[in-house]
């Protein structure tokens, strides 16, 4: 049993493609219709006709400005200017107090380690839920992003490695705060899980032991060593939140 | 980044070629190169396990098809007495009894999904599977698209090669 002729056997004939097997059916089918043999070689020429006028083009030295490390260096020279605006959204947004110990029922606290949870807690809640782009840089831009983020925020920083807890750097950006910028770094996790740590110099609190909180959604482990205060931030359902903090507070230590 | 300009630099004469199958105009048609790699480059990683070769192409024959919405038929549509010898810089030599200036005059007349299949499989030389890819259609669909438009193909260069014939008397 042979198949029959198909108008995609006759097709692959004209480019030439036809399997081994299929050929000599197609040519006999050929060979018993003229006038199809007639247009399948009309085609064959327009094929060649085409190929053979285009072929120069191909053959032409591309621009030098298609080279991929030309555009690829382009594109890091124009990042956008989005910081400046963003910052005095957030000024607004939230008001600048002052003053430690500034903790009420119904104010939230505006300095110290509270207001750093709450500022972990917002870029959380604005950067996490991105699944496209969740970092202004991703993994494969640590380095850049390091020194971007150590020159604006005026500190070392790092990108702690978090694989040993079953997380993976994501991508990081510099937030707006009304304490300055802060660095923000995503991991994601095995479960689509995503973990957030927020840090940034602090003016109060500049060591302060970890704390615990809860917000919502969201749970936090916040502390501050040597002057820059850290906020893991991770939805309220995970486990385990406690000892990554502290791997953190360890490498962090080793800057 | 070393391996991403490995895998796009060797396909940007191919690129290259399908858009001045689009465009007469060659610095028009490489602009909307450089678009393609920009987006490419910047994009990258979005590209996930794609097939470069396909992506690439895709990108490409999308940014020409919005070119052609926005500007209809008239960077298609420049004199191809000038076009051919000027822009294409080919001779005006037979291949087979079909003239360049036909033949182009004829790729031009096409619908622009019959010119696409043809450039993608005769011109490019891409498999069928990697052309259905780049237009979004099944391989069956391209392929009797494909045979449609080289029917189509042959009647326009039949019916211009006559015309020319007509005036040359």
């Amino acid at each position: 049993m042979t198949a029959p002729v198909g108008e995609d056997d006759l097709t692959a004939w004209v480019d030439d493609r036809l399997a081994v097997e299929r050929r000599p059916v197609v040519e006999r089918y050929l060979a018993n219709h003229p006038d199809i043999a007639a247009r399948l070689r009309q085609q064959q020429n327009q094929r060649s006709a085409l190929q053979s006028l285009f072929a120069p083009i191909a053959a032409e030295p591309i621009p030098a400005t298609m080279r991929i490390d030309a555009i690829a260096a382009s594109q890091r020279g124009t990042r956008p200017a989005w910081f400046p605006a963003v910052a005095a959204a957030l000024l607004l947004a939230v008001g600048f107090g002052g003053g430690w110990g500034v903790r009420t029922r119904t104010m939230p606290p505006q300095a110290g380690i509270g207001a750093l949870a709450r500022e972990a807690g917002y870029s959380y809640r604005v950067y996490a839920s991105d699944e496209q782009r969740p970092g202004e840089m991703g993994a494969g831009e640590k380095q850049q992003l390091v020194s971007w983020a150590s020159r604006r925020i005026g500190s070392r920083v790092a990108v702690p490695d978090l694989a040993a807890a079953g997380y993976r750097f994501a991508g990081g950006r510099l937030v707006a705060t009304p304490h300055g910028p802060a660095l923000l770094l995503l991991y994601d996790g095995a479960t689509r899980v995503r973990l957030a740590v927020l840090s940034r110099p602090m003016d109060i609190d500049k060591d302060a032991s970890m704390v615990s909180t809860r917000d919502e959604d969201v749970q936090q482990v916040s502390w501050a060593d040597r002057g820059i205060g850290f906020s893991v931030v991770a939805p309220s359902a995970t486990t385990g939140l406690q000892p990554i903090a502290a791997a953190i507070r360890v490498q962090a230590a080793a800057i | 980044m070393d391996e991403r300009a490995a895998l796009i630099e060797p396909l940007i004469p191919g690129l290259r070629r399908y858009a001045r199958g689009w465009l007469r105009d060659a610095a028009l048609a490489d602009d909307i190169v450089q678009d393609c790699l920009e987006r490419a480059v910047s994009s990258w990683r979005q590209r996930r396990g794609d097939a470069v070769r396909p992506w690439l192409y895709a990108i490409l024959h999308n940014l020409l098809v919005d070119h052609g919405r926005r500007a209809p038929r008239r960077a298609t549509l420049v004199p191809i007495d000038t076009a051919d010898e000027v822009t294409l810089a080919v001779r005006a030599e037979q291949t087979d009894a079909i003239e360049h200036g036909d033949l182009l005059r004829s790729l031009d007349a096409l619908p622009p999904e019959q010119k696409a299949v043809i450039l993608l499989v005769s011109v490019e030389d891409l498999s069928y599977a990697e052309a259905a890819t780049v237009l979004g259609i099944p391989v069956g669909t391209l392929m009797s698209r494909l045979s449609r438009a080289r029917d189509k193909l042959a009647e326009l260069i039949g019916a211009g090669a006559r015309a020319r014939l007509r005036r040359a008397k």
